[in-house]
């Protein structure tokens, strides 16, 4: 019961401001058609770099949870889901809206987002000291395999092809290389003034995930159409609150799907939903009413997506394997702020990370308390146009790299990398993989100049990092999600073809 | 060039230029100690993008043939184009003007009305002049963050 040692550090004012502000922009950010809780999280990095470790996690923590709760806006006001997350909250939200039941929907959708996020948080609570522990027997080669299987995951589970997302990984750590070499300081690939210092992790974040989504959105500018926004309807909260209390199976299901689905790396909030919708659906007496607006649609989707923030943390905080694309955004925020995921996390600097996840817990109240405000005021926010949005991403995205070392090679590197990865995204490459190449590639590296030292002077390279039941299981692991996804991806291709076929 | 019609086959075409470029940046005239893990990247990297080829190579007979562009270039230039211009002029002429005209150019330009629209126009101008205060109260006045200068602010 550690945690409540640091449950006070949570209520100072400086903190509780950090938190309403962080929830209320994050269900804003989240809210808007296009947004992903991962832009928004990296965009707000730079912004807690000149903060104390603990306001500044904080701030990215309250955010995270409230842009995955804020993207079930979009998805029920005009079935546009605000983040993947909310992709199967719009199954039966955006009926609930058609219906004149749009407020009841969204009240729904933050009380259940409530509940799971509770239930995800004590997850996280009471398994990520245990687990941090366990992290402590690592050596060398360990965490060599730790990081190469964070990447291997992110690249082959989050992505649609296993070897365009393993290549996104690999290109990532090629891209840490630039710069210094860890162990004898001589410099790499360093063609220009401006790749002297490398590659900045926050750069990388902001470039890889703000810059393609402005392009997007100015792509998408010219053509848009005004959706329709359903008007909210006039309903109770408490009575929809009391009713959702009451739906035990439906957020039973989404926060035991939501946990399950959090810890496993790479999965993320849209198969937690998904997958939560589903299994409702099997389990109800009547499955036929969903699709049509049947609340337990919204309920087991919702508390799914939000009981999977928590958990998704555990493999970070302590493995630094992130559990979800903006998981992995967050770790480049706990680096910068001088913190590296493992066991020192609980002894060193358990203050700020008990603050953090402490900070996580309140987080849910206030994202219940302003979300269900904000149900009732929300239809102007689906009216902000694409290309406003795009024009504000981009001067923050400017200023935010810019600030972190006062640097113009920054900035630049922001702007290469952000277009090239629009480029790339256009061809299958996706940014979380190239992201976890670029924080983890120096650790992979660091470790493995160590390991092969050890190893050199002992039996030999390739025995030493073979070598060992923790060594073996991660290998194991590499090798099993590799195989896994592409047995999955050749599946999903004859299944295409077969229906190609018969069309 | 149907090759070239084919998702698939352009980024097979894109890796294999990647693994060129990364094993001979990673090779040639290197320091073998120095160059050790990137060297392995590279060849990483190599074998991924042989197997990418390989696959549109014995796969020819399902692609799919793209009927439209990859990228809306005709939309895109003009951002292109304001983004490169901006990042030059910031430190030329400073952060808040040139982030206030790089803002009024893309939301004057984009937008389904069009750009010589005056009411519109005033309205977009409104909202950069605000946004640009806003920025300027917020990092210069109150957080004092250090912002790209140059002849104005």
């Amino acid at each position: 019961m550690e945690f409540l040692n640091y449950f006070g550090n949570v209520f100072t004012v400086y903190h509780m401001s950090l938190l309403i502000g962080g929830t209320l922009a994050g269900l804003i950010l989240g809210a808007l058609p296009g947004l992903s809780p991962t832009m928004a999280v990296a965009l707000m990095i730079p912004f807690t770099f000149h903060m104390e470790p603990a306001a500044g996690l904080i701030l990215l923590g309250a955010m995270y949870t409230a842009t995955v709760a804020g993207g079930a806006i979009s998805a029920i006001l005009v079935n546009v889901p605000g983040a993947p997350a909310n992709i199967a909250t719009a199954l039966d939200g955006h009926q609930l809206a058609a219906k004149g039941r749009a407020a009841e929907a969204l009240f729904y959708c933050f009380t259940s987002s409530f509940v799971g996020g509770v239930i995800g948080i004590l997850v996280l609570i009471f398994f990520t000291p245990p687990l941090a522990e366990f992290a402590l027997k690592f050596g060398p080669t360990e965490l060599f395999w730790i990081a190469i299987l964070g990447i291997t995951i992110i690249g082959t589970i989050g992505s649609k092809s296993v070897i365009t997302g393993l290549l996104s990984g690999i290109i990532g750590i090629s891209l840490s290389t630039i710069g210094a070499n860890p162990m004898l300081g001589e410099d790499r690939f360093v063609y220009s003034e401006h790749l002297e210092s490398g590659i900045h992790i926050v750069a990388a974040l902001i470039g890889l995930f703000a810059i393609p989504q402005v392009l997007t959105l100015l792509e998408k500018s010219k053509d848009a159409k005004d959706e329709e926004v359903f008007e909210l309807g006039e309903y109770s909260v408490m009575t929809s609150v009391l009713y959702n209390l009451t739906r035990i199976k439906a957020l039973s299901i989404g926060s035991i799907i939501g946990v399950i689905v959090g810890v496993i790396p790479g999965a993320g909030g849209q198969i937690a939903g998904l997958v939560a919708y589903d299994q409702a659906k099997k389990m109800s007496k009547d499955p036929s009413k969903f699709g049509k607006g049947e609340p337990d649609g919204v309920i087991a989707a919702e508390s799914a997506n939000n009981a999977m923030v928590g958990p998704s943390l555990v493999p970070l905080l302590t493995l630094s394997i992130p559990g979800s694309p903006t998981a992995a955004v967050l770790l480049g925020g706990l680096l910068i702020h001088g913190l590296f995921p493992g066991p020192s996390l609980f002894t060193e600097h358990a203050e700020v990370t008990w603050t953090f996840i402490n900070s996580l817990l309140v987080a849910q109240v206030f994202m219940l308390i302003i979300g269900l405000f904000l149900s009732q005021h929300c239809g102007w926010i689906m009216k902000v146009p694409s290309h406003f949005m795009a024009a504000t991403i981009f001067i923050l995205a400017v200023f935010g790299t810019y600030s972190i070392q006062t640097s113009y090679s920054d900035v630049l590197i922001m702007a290469g990398l952000g277009v090239m990865m629009y480029l790339g995204s256009k061809l299958g490459f996706s940014p979380a993989p190239v992201v976890l190449g670029i924080i983890l590639g120096p650790i992979a590296e660091d470790n493995f100049l160590q390991g092969k030292l050890i190893g050199e002077a002992g039996d030999g390279i390739i025995p030493y990092f073979t070598s060992g039941p923790l060594n073996m299981i991660m290998i194991a692991l590499v090798v099993l999600s590799i195989a896994y996804s592409a047995y999955s991806e050749s599946k999903m291709r004859k299944k295409s073809l077969e229906m190609k076929g018969a069309a | 060039m149907t090759f070239f019609k084919v998702k698939e086959n352009i980024t097979a075409v894109i890796a294999v230029i990647i693994a060129i470029f990364t094993m001979s940046t990673s090779f040639i005239g290197t320091d073998a100690e120095v160059y050790l893990f990137p060297r392995i990247a590279a060849v990483i990297i190599s074998i991924l993008a042989a197997s990418l080829l390989l696959r549109v190579l014995l796969n020819r007979d399902t692609e799919v043939v793209m009927t439209t562009s990859l990228i809306n270039w005709k939309t895109l230039w003009p951002s292109l184009v304001i983004g490169i211009i901006y990042l030059i002029c910031l430190e030329v002429v400073g952060f808040y003007v040139s982030s206030f005209v790089a803002f009024f150019a893309i939301v004057a330009l984009y937008g389904r009305r069009h750009f010589l629209d005056p009411k519109r126009g005033m309205f977009k101008l409104g909202v950069a002049t605000l946004f640009m205060i806003v920025l300027f109260l917020l990092f210069w006045n109150l957080l004092h963050v250090r912002t790209p200068t140059g002849f104005l602010i």
